[in-house]
C-alpha cells in the first residue's frame, strides 16, 4: 500500500521510544572493560629481579631504571623505575618480556593531566633497611675500570708473546710467516712500537694488520737505502 | 469543576468591573484586559517553549536510543533555561557586509507574526483574545506572513546559503499554503462558519477527523511543510545549507527564529485541533486544558514524524505539493460540496 513505508518507519521509531537507552552514563556508569582491557602499564616493584628484559623490549624506549646490588647476598635490587606513558603504544611487548609478570596493563583509563610529566609513574621501592653495595654510579665506574684492566693485561700478554715467538704471535696480523720474521727484525728491540702494535692487536685486529702492513714498508724502504 | 471551567472568564470580567469602579472608562478597561491578555500570550508562549524544546530533545534522543539532556536539573527540564541564558549573554555579531535595517528586524517580523497567531485561537470556551468572525482566515494570512521574514533574513545576510534557504522556503511555503488552505476550506464548509469558536462548536457530536479524513491527511502533510519541519524541513538543511535563512545569525536573534518555529509550531497543532479534534470540547477537565493537551499530543506526532523521516528532496517536494496534495485537495472539495448541496 502506497505510505506502507512511512508507517513501518514510525512503528520501528516508536518501538525505539519504549526501549532501554544504550547512553553509558559515564562517569557514575562505569563501563565495563574487558580483562586483556590495555590501560595504564604497572609495574609490581616486589616481583622485579631487574633484568631489563623490558627496557630491552621496549620500542619507544618508555621504560627506565636505576638499579643497586645488596651488599651480603650482591643481589640486583631496583631504586627507581620510570614508565613515561606518553611514549607508550600499548604493544605488550615489555609486558610479554617480563620473565615474573611483574610487568601488566591496569584498567585505569582515565588519564589526565595537566603537564606533561604527570603522566610519568615513577616507582621507588622502600630500601630502608637494606645495605646497597654499590648504588648505579660507582658500579658503573668499577665496570669500566674492569675493562680496562681486562684490556691491559691483554696486552701485556701480547707483548710477552711477541717477544717469546714473534713469527707465531705477529703472523695474526701478517700474511705470511717471513713477513712476520721480516716484521719482528724491524721492530727489533723498539718497545714503543712493540706495544702499539700489541694494543691494536688487542683492541682492533684490523688497524693493527693495516699498521704493520706500514711497518714493512717503511723497513724495506730503509734497507733498499742502507 | 463549574468554577474551574470560568475560571479565566469570571477573573477577566472581575478585572474589567474593578477597573470600571475605580473610575475607569469601559473602553479603558477593556484596552487594559488587552494589555494583560497579550502578556499573558506571551508568557505563556515562552515557558510554552522551554518545555517543548526540552520535549523535542527529549524525545529524539528516545527515538534515537539515546537519553537527551538529563544533567541539568532532575531529568534535564532546566537544560533549556540554561540554553536561552546561553544565548541571551552570546555576543551580538552582525557580518559587515549584510543589509543591517533587513538583517536586524527579520526576526523580530518573524516573532511579531508568530505571537499574532495566537490572538484568535479559543483557549476555552469564550476565551479567544478576540473572537474574529473570519478567524481562519485571519491565521491563514497571517501565517503565510512568516514567508516574508524568512525572505528577509535570507536577503540581509547577503551569504548564498542563506538566501537559497530562503528561496527554498519561499517556493515550499507558497507551494504548501494553497492545499493548507483548500484542506481547511474542507472543514468550513462543513462548519459554515470561519470563526474558531462556531467550528469547535459545531463538532458537538463529532470530530471533523472522522467526517474529513482525506483533508485532515493533506493538511497534516501541508502543516509540516508550512511549519519547515521535518521530513520537509528544506529551508533549514543542515547538511546542504548549514542553518538556511538563519545561517548568519546567532545569540539573541537566532533565539528568535527558533522561538519563532516553536511558537507556530504550538499555534499551528492548536489550529489541529480546534479545526479537526473539537479543540476545547472534551469530558471531565475544564475547557482550557483540553486544547493545550490536544495541542501537545499533537507535536508529539510532529517530533514523532520529524525524528522519523529522513529529509524529502527539493523538487519531490514541489512535485509532491502541485502534483499531488492540490489535485487531492480539490477534489476533496467538490466531494464535500456536492454531499453538503444533496443533503441539504
Amino acid at each position: 500500500m502506497w505510505g506502507s513505508g512511512i508507517l513501518k518507519g514510525l512503528g520501528i521509531t516508536f518501538k525505539h521510544l519504549w526501549e532501554r537507552k544504550i547512553t553509558e552514563q559515564y562517569p557514575e556508569e562505569r563501563p565495563k572493560l574487558y580483562p586483556r582491557f590495555r590501560g595504564r602499564l604497572m609495574l609490581n616493584p616486589e616481583k622485579c629481579i631487574v633484568c631489563g628484559m623490558c627496557v630491552k623490549s621496549c620500542p619507544n624506549n618508555v621504560l627506565s631504571f636505576t638499579e643497586a646490588r645488596l651488599k651480603e647476598s650482591k643481589k640486583k635490587v631496583l631504586t627507581s623505575y620510570t614508565i613515561d606513558h606518553q611514549y607508550c603504544m600499548f604493544c605488550n611487548l615489555c609486558v610479554e618480556a617480563c620473565p615474573t609478570n611483574g610487568l601488566y596493563f591496569s584498567h585505569d583509563f582515565e588519564w589526565a593531566a595537566f603537564k606533561r610529566e604527570d603522566i610519568k609513574t615513577v616507582y621507588e621501592p622502600d630500601l630502608t633497611g637494606l645495605e646497597l653495595l654499590a648504588l648505579e654510579e660507582g658500579e658503573k665506574k668499577s665496570a669500566e675500570k674492569e675493562a680496562e684492566d681486562k684490556l691491559l693485561k691483554g696486552v701485556n700478554a701480547m707483548i710477552a708473546a711477541i717477544k717469546k715467538n714473534p713469527a707465531r704471535a705477529l703472523s695474526k696480523v701478517v700474511e705470511s710467516e717471513e713477513e712476520a720474521l721480516k716484521l719482528s727484525e724491524i721492530l727489533g728491540d723498539d718497545e714503543s712500537k712493540i706495544k702499539k702494535l700489541a694494543e691494536l692487536m688487542v683492541s682492533d685486529k684490523e688497524k693493527a694488520a693495516k699498521v704493520a702492513k706500514a711497518f714493512l714498508i717503511k723497513g724495506q724502504k730503509k734497507e733498499q737505502e742502507g | 469543576m463549574k468554577g474551574a471551567e470560568t475560571f479565566f472568564v469570571d477573573l477577566a470580567r472581575a478585572i474589567v468591573n474593578g477597573l470600571e469602579n475605580m473610575g475607569m472608562s469601559a473602553l479603558g478597561a477593556e484596552i487594559i484586559l488587552l494589555i494583560i491578555k497579550f502578556a499573558c500570550i506571551a508568557g505563556i508562549v515562552t515557558v510554552n517553549i522551554i518545555i517543548l524544546i526540552w520535549l523535542e530533545r527529549k524525545i529524539s534522543g528516545f527515538i534515537q536510543l539515546r537519553l537527551g539532556p538529563n544533567r541539568l536539573g532532575p531529568w534535564g527540564v532546566f537544560q533549556t533555561i540554561a540554553d536561552a541564558i546561553k544565548l541571551l549573554t552570546k555576543e551580538d555579531i552582525i557580518p559587515s557586509q549584510t543589509d543591517k535595517i533587513i538583517f536586524r528586524t527579520a526576526p523580530i517580523v518573524f516573532i511579531i507574526i508568530s505571537l499574532m497567531l495566537y490572538v484568535v485561537l479559543p483557549f476555552g470556551d469564550g476565551m479567544a483574545i478576540v473572537d474574529l468572525n473570519l478567524g481562519v482566515l485571519y491565521f491563514i494570512s497571517v501565517g503565510s506572513l512568516g514567508t516574508i521574514a524568512l525572505l528577509m533574513a535570507g536577503w540581509g545576510s547577503n551569504n548564498k546559503w542563506s538566501l537559497l534557504g530562503a528561496m527554498r522556503s519561499v517556493a515550499q511555503m507558497i507551494s504548501y499554503e494553497i492545499p493548507l488552505v483548500f484542506s481547511l476550506l474542507a472543514v468550513v464548509m462543513i462548519a459554515g462558519s470561519l470563526n474558531m469558536s462556531d467550528i469547535v462548536n459545531a463538532q458537538d457530536k463529532i470530530w471533523f477527523v472522522f467526517l474529513q479524513p482525506v483533508a485532515f491527511i493533506t493538511y497534516f502533510i501541508a502543516a509540516t511543510a508550512e511549519l519547515n519541519r521535518g521530513p520537509f524541513d528544506m529551508p533549514e538543511a543542515e547538511q546542504e545549507l548549514t542553518a538556511g535563512a538563519y545561517t548568519e545569525y546567532s545569540g539573541m536573534r537566532w533565539a528568535l527564529f527558533f522561538l519563532a518555529e516553536y511558537t507556530n509550531l504550538f499555534a499551528v497543532s492548536a489550529l489541529t485541533a480546534i479545526m479537526f479534534f473539537g479543540g476545547f470540547k472534551g469530558p471531565f477537565l475544564p475547557s482550557w486544558l483540553w486544547l493545550p493537551i490536544k495541542a501537545y499530543i499533537i507535536m508529539l506526532v510532529f517530533f514523532w514524524l520529524k525524528w522519523t523521516l529522513p529529509r524529502i528532496r527539493m523538487d519531490h517536494l514541489m512535485a509532491f505539493s502541485w502534483k499531488v496534495l492540490i489535485p487531492v485537495t480539490l477534489a476533496n472539495l467538490v466531494v464535500t460540496g456536492c454531499v453538503l448541496h444533496f443533503l441539504k
